[in-house]
């Protein structure tokens, strides 16, 4: 819940971001999004009006993630004219909320699947694979150097977050899973940008049109068959089998999907899965926020991608 | 005056479950508050599985008794990496050390070490996600976009 102190800090955080005075009214928070506490905030502006808008709030490093890469990516993006919601305002101090957070305009249209929102969104997936880096303005990230870093700074970078908030003993199937992903790291031939958390759920639309691909927070430089598996292994699961998924994309956009390969990121996804999770218990027994949905993750959600990991590759 | 006899801890958390389930989250209005109302409910039903069983040390007993196993099986096979890993107090750090050697030597000893701790950890994870079943349910009912 968000304070009527901070509502007070909030107004005049935007009021300075939009450069007119304005004032809060009905904030809701939304269901959707794990990562962040999410809130649908209606504001009347002096000479704007009246108008909606997204306060997405970090929640004590929680699933690994941070604004300040999302923020720059998503403002990155909709100067290359992908459907990305506008970001108002970036607050990194704790001061306001808490917690880090940004503003973004706020994009009509609902998240719920339907099949005939798929072809628009992978049509933008696969553009998103197909921008020139180096005519993007994401020198932020870490661009990968060997042919399988793409692959190996992944399975370092979610080590890491799993290590730094491990609550109590290491899970010897996570560590196990992590020296087989290092050991089996495929080569990749062009680093492109990758999305992180590909799916329904996580774009927007309306009458079938595209409006939105939203979630940002684990977009990185890396191997685009990273964003394939995460579609038709993670979010799209029940959307249509991994073959049927496999036949689509080569139908849709051109891709062709080795198998082998798209076992292992399959694999690398369900390792990021058990090892941001991990975050969730350590938050909830730390007693930093005793949020339910933190119990759900650092739990069961966590184990149901680790038994899909070890069932898979070990 | 005292009570005749006082009712006991899991009588009054199923009470408590079957009001939040039956009674309180069908009324909540609002996708977020009914949500957590569905997630206190199959936390609730966690806390009975934990009230019941010291389950942190049932896990360690089970992985230390596999490692004694695995003790006998590299008994043949004095690699510095097998010895090393066994020297961990921490049963987990132990398993933890030996599963990742197992990765990178390979061998025949390595895969009965796996066979060893494998059937243990998989039957640990299947335990604790039937405890935590009703969180599951809860969470997943609640994945937005999801079928």
């Amino acid at each position: 819940m968000i304070s009527q102190e901070q509502v007070r800090g909030l107004e005049a955080h935007l009021s300075s971001a939009l450069g007119e005075p304005c004032t809060l009214g009905r904030t809701d928070r939304m269901s959707m999004g794990q990562s962040r506490a999410m809130y649908i905030a209606e504001l009347e502006c002096e000479r704007s009006g009246r108008r909606k808008v997204v306060v997405r709030v970090e929640q004590w490093g929680l699933l690994g993630g941070e604004s300040r890469d999302e923020v720059r990516v998503m403002r990155a993006l909709r100067g290359e004219g992908l459907p990305v919601a506008e970001v108002i305002s970036y607050e990194p101090s704790c001061e306001i909320l808490g917690q880090p957070f940004f503003v973004m305009e706020f994009v009509e249209g609902t998240s719920v699947f339907t099949r005939e929102s798929l072809d628009p969104y992978v049509d933008s997936l696969a553009r998103l694979h197909r921008l020139e880096l180096s005519a993007i303005d994401i020198d932020f990230f870490e661009m990968p150097k060997g042919p399988r870093d793409s692959a190996l700074l992944q399975v370092e970078r979610w080590y890491d977050v799993y290590r730094s908030g491990l609550a109590g003993e290491p899970s010897p199937l996570v560590e196990e899973a992590a020296q087989w992903l290092r050991n089996n790291a495929p080569e990749t031939e062009q680093p492109r940008l990758v999305h992180g958390d590909p799916g329904p759920g996580n774009y927007l639309h309306e009458g079938g049109e595209l409006r939105a691909l939203v979630d940002w927070e684990f977009t990185h430089l890396g191997d685009p068959e990273e964003d394939w598996a995460y579609l038709i292994a993670m979010r799209g699961m029940g959307v249509m089998t991994e073959d049927a998924w496999v036949a689509y994309l080569a139908d849709q956009v051109g891709i062709e999907l080795d198998r082998d390969r798209l076992a292992y990121w399959i694999a690398l996804n369900l390792y990021k899965g058990a090892c941001i999770d991990q975050t969730a218990l350590g938050i909830f027994i730390r007693r930093e926020y005793l949020a339910p949905n933190l119990l759900a993750i650092g739990t069961c959600i966590h184990l149901s991608a680790l038994k899909r990991l070890a069932d898979t590759v070990l | 005056m005292t009570l005749p006899v006082a009712p006991d801890v899991e009588t009054i958390l199923d009470s408590c479950i079957e009001t939040l389930r039956d009674v309180v989250a069908p009324s909540v209005e609002g996708d977020w508050p009914r949500y957590n109302a569905e997630l206190m409910v199959g936390s609730l039903e966690y806390v009975k599985h934990l009230l019941r069983e010291d389950i942190d040390a049932s896990r360690r007993e089970e992985l230390s008794r596999a490692l004694d196993q695995v003790k006998e099986i590299v008994a043949a096979d004095p690699a510095p990496e097998w010895a090393e890993a066994l020297q961990e107090e921490s049963p987990f750090e132990a398993a933890s050390r030996l599963l990742v050697a197992c990765q990178n030597s390979g061998g025949e000893v390595a895969e009965r070490i796996r066979a060893t701790l494998h059937p243990v950890l998989h039957a640990q994870i299947d335990a604790e996600m039937a405890r935590t079943m009703g969180l599951f349910s809860a969470f997943a009912r609640n994945m937005v976009g999801a079928k």
